[in-house]
């Protein structure tokens, strides 16, 4: 009972899922049953990883650190904005509309403009990037700060305390949950925004990053190196997202304690 | 005393930005910037003449291009309903498949577009793609919250009074979960676009984001902004429409 059970959790079904998607995947190549051009199996993506291993490790190293620059800058301006926003109801309410436009809006037209006004050097990269990540990061920053019971507030007043104690002790603790939501998302975008900035001007001008490199892999058509590096990059993207996912539900937890 | 008018505000904002714009411009080299006047001039111009620059036209590439926002809502939608009813009402698929899903919704796509220009080609397949990749999973996600947030007092109190399970679903899970997956449309629509318009751009070669890209490489700065204005207004269009249709769709709900 509990084997069978065990043997059709959740977790095996996604265990089975994927194996079957890659068993297909493997057999659709390897038999030639889809024409292999555009595709490589699993296999040959795995022996084309020592190759490209080095190619990935100098491409991430530069973009990553252009993404703690972008991010960094997203960060305290959307938390910097949102804070002041929030605060303000009637601001926000004539800002939301704007806000909302600015999240939902196709963000990547204004790629050439970034590198019209910002030049060929790395500066549109990392104003690229904070662009994208700057939405989320702003419109969870004002959910927070109105999520703040305003009770808390008047008593918090009514005590003597000054604007920012409250804002220290009462504000800040209330708009965590919903800021780190916001993080998780922001940092998501700013990689989104800088790839998509790498590879709309990889040949010309900033080949040495990650978009950069998968834009030249495919136009040289390197089939398994090109999925070898994509692969590696979503996996490193992951983890470092995942941190931050693991980061927001352990503070969560501390903070309900 | 006058009671405050969030809309007056907003249209203050508009005009004092623009008038700054168009201030702004006046000082910088028009390659980099130029006023909203020149921008409207542009627009205007390529609206009736159907010329944005010398052999590229107007009218033809924003049909390809709402062509492919179209297809690519229409596959999102006719993927992402079933999905999310299924992962929403049965609870073993739920469990199975959703974090995988959201593990693939939560990563940046934009790595694989590259390979999906090589797998699906060059034309608007690929690009329609890309667009179902973003679009469907707004779809999926909020029709799984809509029907799971369904009260189950109201769900057992039907079925005791010898409602079938299908009359439970129409009449008691559909309109308390359709507010969510309302909303899971309408941003299905917004991402199904931003996809569109992102695979333009990483390969411009039809729709909009062909125009974007040659205005934007000749330094075109004021044709290059009136197809911004165009890209974007499509986006705020659309979704004031969708933003109509739900308050429309909705509005029994109150009645």
């Amino acid at each position: 009972m509990s084997i069978t059970s065990n043997l059709l959790s959740p977790l095996m079904i996604r265990v089975y899922t994927v194996a079957a998607i890659l068993l297909a995947w493997e057999a659709v190549v390897s038999t030639g049953t889809i024409k292999a051009i555009f595709l490589a199996s699993p296999t040959q993506i795995v022996s084309a990883l020592p190759s490209i291993m080095p190619v990935f490790a100098a491409a991430f190293g530069q973009t990553v650190f252009l993404y703690a620059l972008a991010f960094t800058l997203a960060i305290f301006l959307g938390v910097g904005i949102g804070l002041i926003t929030g605060t303000y109801g009637r601001l926000n309410g004539v800002l939301g509309p704007f806000i909302g436009m600015g999240l939902v809006s196709p963000k990547a037209v204004f790629v050439h403009l970034f590198v019209t006004w910002f030049g060929i050097g790395q500066l549109p990269v990392i104003l690229f990037g904070s662009f994208f990540g700057f939405f989320p990061i702003l419109i969870n920053t004002i959910a927070g700060v109105r999520e703040t019971k305003p009770e808390y507030v008047t008593i918090a007043k009514s005590m003597g305390f000054s604007t920012a104690r409250i804002y220290q002790k009462i504000v800040l603790p209330a708009v965590a949950p919903s800021f780190l939501t916001g993080l998780f998302l922001g940092s998501n975008l700013t990689f989104v925004g800088i790839i998509i900035i790498q590879i709309v001007f990889e040949t010309s001008r900033f080949g040495s990053g990650v978009g950069g490199v998968i834009s030249r892999l495919s136009e040289l058509v390197m089939i398994p190196e090109l999925y070898a590096f994509s692969i590696l990059t979503l996996i490193s993207l992951i983890a470092i997202n995942g941190t931050l996912f693991y980061l927001s539900r352990r503070y969560d937890k501390w903070r309900l304690q | 005393m006058v009671a405050f008018n969030q809309n007056l505000y907003r249209f203050f904002i508009l005009v004092a930005a623009l008038t700054t714009w168009e201030i702004y411009a006046g000082f910088v080299n028009p390659i980099l910037l130029v006023g909203p006047s020149q921008v409207v001039s542009a627009l205007s111009q390529v609206l009736t003449t159907d010329v944005v620059w010398r052999e590229f036209t107007f009218y033809p590439n924003l049909v390809t291009t709402l062509f492919e926002i179209l297809a690519a809502y229409a596959v999102s939608v006719a993927i992402g309903l079933p999905l999310g009813f299924a992962i929403g009402s049965l609870r073993r698929v739920g469990a199975a498949y959703e974090p995988l899903l959201l593990g693939f919704f939560l990563f940046p796509h934009v790595v694989l577009y590259p390979l999906i220009f090589l797998i699906f080609g060059i034309g608007v397949i690929s690009k329609i793609v890309i667009g179902i990749i973003i679009g469907f999973f707004y779809v999926t996600f909020n029709t799984s919250a809509g029907i799971r947030q369904v009260d189950r007092g109201l769900i057992s109190l039907a079925k005791s009074l010898g409602y079938s399970e299908f009359t439970v679903f129409l009449k008691v899970v559909m309109p308390a979960a359709a507010p969510t997956i309302v909303s899971g449309l309408r941003l299905g629509f917004a991402y199904s676009l931003i996809g569109i318009i992102v695979g333009e751009l990483l390969l411009p070669n039809i729709g909009i984001g062909l125009l974007l890209d040659v205005t934007g490489s000749t330094f075109q700065t004021a044709s290059h902004l009136a197809m911004i204005l165009v890209t974007v207004g499509l986006g705020i269009v659309g979704d004031g429409l969708f933003r109509m249709a739900e308050s429309r769709v909705l509005r029994w709900r109150f009645g």
